[in-house]
Order: structure tokens, then sequence, then C-alpha cells
């Protein structure tokens, strides 16, 4: 598995290509969206795509977009298309344009995994590219969309505890615990095979 | 003393933040003498680029350029350089650029600041560095 990293300021590419790297993870970069699409066309290990909002020519809307509708096959099968992390020092209220925020909102509504703004939180990162990697395609097979659920699952329970409703608390543990001992039941019977 | 001349009394800072800057490079002073070695390359090219941009009076350039060169400031510092690059995008932006020379003369200065403050934490680690590494020694 392989992150790529696309910004079109060559210190913020070289400083998050470097700190992933740091993370433990392999990581390439990019200074503008053809050249990271090129990289997507040749190279089957990038998984995770961690790219600026606002660059020159192709900016990361137009790079998720293109992404999607490409083809990326391997010896078994079509390979979906990378997740994306999408970084942005935009402030909504400061020094934005309409065109700046439109972007944004349309990154929101194609469903771009996760949006973070500069300067990024380290911790956040690490962890956002932890539960991405989760899902990332394995030598063992295809890949899973784990991100997405996780962060459902995490906005469940911050709310059930926002709402201070301990029956449903109650009743939200039964539900996992039924689906953790359905996984620990396939995890044993793989042992087992 | 002017704001805008170049100083460094012991132990103050004026625009970097020294645990945030130390925390970006995750306390690895090897990795931290990367980043401001990348640091000086970038910037000296990007103001160069902003200098231009407002002699020719390109509007587009110069909100590109001074953007790049946020992004890399923004990194160890939200005062006064960064808010003077932001203010020289939004005048490439809005095509209003007569006062973008002045505001460039400002950031030359705030500029020299940065450096000033930035090499010298730089040596402070160096320094730290070494100092723990002899007496682990």
């Amino acid at each position: 598995m392989k992150i790529l990293v696309v910004d079109d300021v060559g210190y913020t590419c070289h400083f998050h290509t470097r700190l992933i790297e740091k993370f433990g993870y392999s990581a390439c970069s990019a200074t503008s969206g053809f050249e990271a699409l090129n990289y997507l066309k040749t190279d089957n290990d990038i998984s995770i795509v961690v790219t600026d909002l606002m660059m020159r020519g192709m900016d990361g809307v137009d790079l998720f977009q293109e992404a999607q509708n490409l083809e990326r096959f391997t010896d078994e099968g079509e390979l979906d298309p990378p997740q994306f992390v999408l970084m942005t020092a935009l402030r909504m209220q400061k020094n934005s344009t309409d065109k700046d925020v439109q972007r944004l909102k349309l990154a929101k509504e194609l469903g771009v995994a996760k949006i973070m703004f500069k300067p990024l939180d380290q911790d956040e990162l690490e962890q956002t590219l932890k539960d991405m990697a989760m899902g990332a395609p394995t030598a063992a097979g295809k890949s899973l969309d784990l991100f997405t659920p996780t962060q459902s699952l995490k906005e469940v329970v911050k709310e059930i505890i926002d709402s201070g409703n301990a029956g449903a608390a109650e009743q939200f543990i039964e539900c996992l615990n039924e689906e953790v001992s359905g996984l620990q039941k396939f995890l044993s019977k793989l042992e087992t095979v | 003393m002017s704001s805008l001349t170049p100083s460094l009394a012991c132990g103050h800072w004026r625009l970097i933040n020294r645990e945030q800057v130390l925390d970006m490079a995750m306390g690895d002073t090897e990795f931290l003498a990367e980043l401001i070695e990348l640091f000086f390359g970038c910037v000296s090219q990007q103001m160069q680029e902003i200098k231009r941009a407002i002699e020719e009076n390109a509007s587009l350039e110069l909100s590109e350029a001074a953007h790049a060169c946020k992004g890399t400031v923004g990194n160890y510092t939200k005062l006064e350089p960064y808010l003077l690059l932001q203010s020289l995008e939004n005048d490439g932006k809005s095509d209003q650029i007569e006062e973008s020379q002045g505001k460039y003369c400002l950031l030359e200065k705030e500029m020299a600041q940065l450096t000033l403050e930035i090499k010298a934490l730089m040596d402070q680690e160096c320094h730290n560095a070494q100092s723990s590494h002899e007496h682990v020694g």
C-alpha cells in the first residue's frame, strides 16, 4: 500500500510526504493534479491520496473526480478508486471567495472521505491514514471501504454519549457485541482452516 | 527599536511559536533541519516570483505566488508575514495591486525577522541535541 501526496506548493508537498513516511507508510509525491493522475495510472499500489484543494490547473476536486473514473486493473481484477483526504487552508468566513467555498462544498457532496484543514493536526492525519489503511487492498484480496463505516460508527457513539441516553448506549453495546462475536467466529474459523 | 528591525532578544520569539515548530518536526532535530533547509530554498524563490508579479502588474501570478508562499510560511507563523501574504493574494485575486508594492516592502522586512528566528531556533536545537548527545556519551 502506498500513499500519494499532491500539492503544488513544493515545501508543503515535501513536508507532508516525509511526515507520512515517518508514520511508517510508503509515500510518493506529485506537484500537480495531472502528475498525480499519471502516478495513479501507473502505480496500482497507491490506495490513498492526500491532496491539496486549491491547485493551479487541476484542483483537488477535479483530481478526485478523475480518479473515480480511472480504470485500474491487477491480475485479480479491477481496483477500487483510491480513498481521498482533501487538505485546505480555506477559512470560510475570512478570505475565501465564493468559488473556493463552492469547491469545498462540492467535495463534500461528491463524497470525499475526509476533509482536513491546514495546518494539519498530525495526530488526526495519522489516525485517518490508519483507519483508511485498514480497508486498503492487500495481497489477500479485494479492498473494502472500512473508513466510511468506521467514521459513521464513531459519529453514532458520539451522538449517544452527547444525548446522555443510557438506554440507547446499552442497546448499542449489545448490538456491537453481537457483531464483534460474528467477527471473532469468522477469525477462529480461519485459524482452524 | 522598531518592530520591523530584525531582532531577537534572548529567548523571545516574535513570529514563531517554538513549541509548534518543534511539534511540526515531531521533535526530530534532523527532520527539522531538513524542513528548514527546504523552507529557505522555497521561500527565496517564491519571494522572487511575488516581486516579479508586482513589477509586471500580473494579478493572477501575484495571487498564485502569494498563495504558494503563504502555504510555506504558514507552517512557521500565522502572524505578520502570513497576513501580508494573505493580503497580497487577495490583491491579486481582486486585481487591485496598487498597494502591493508597499506591502511587499513590509513583507521583506518581516521575512528577514522570520529567517532570523528560524535560524536561531535551529542553532538552539542543534546545540541542545549536541549537548544531550555528549551527556549520554
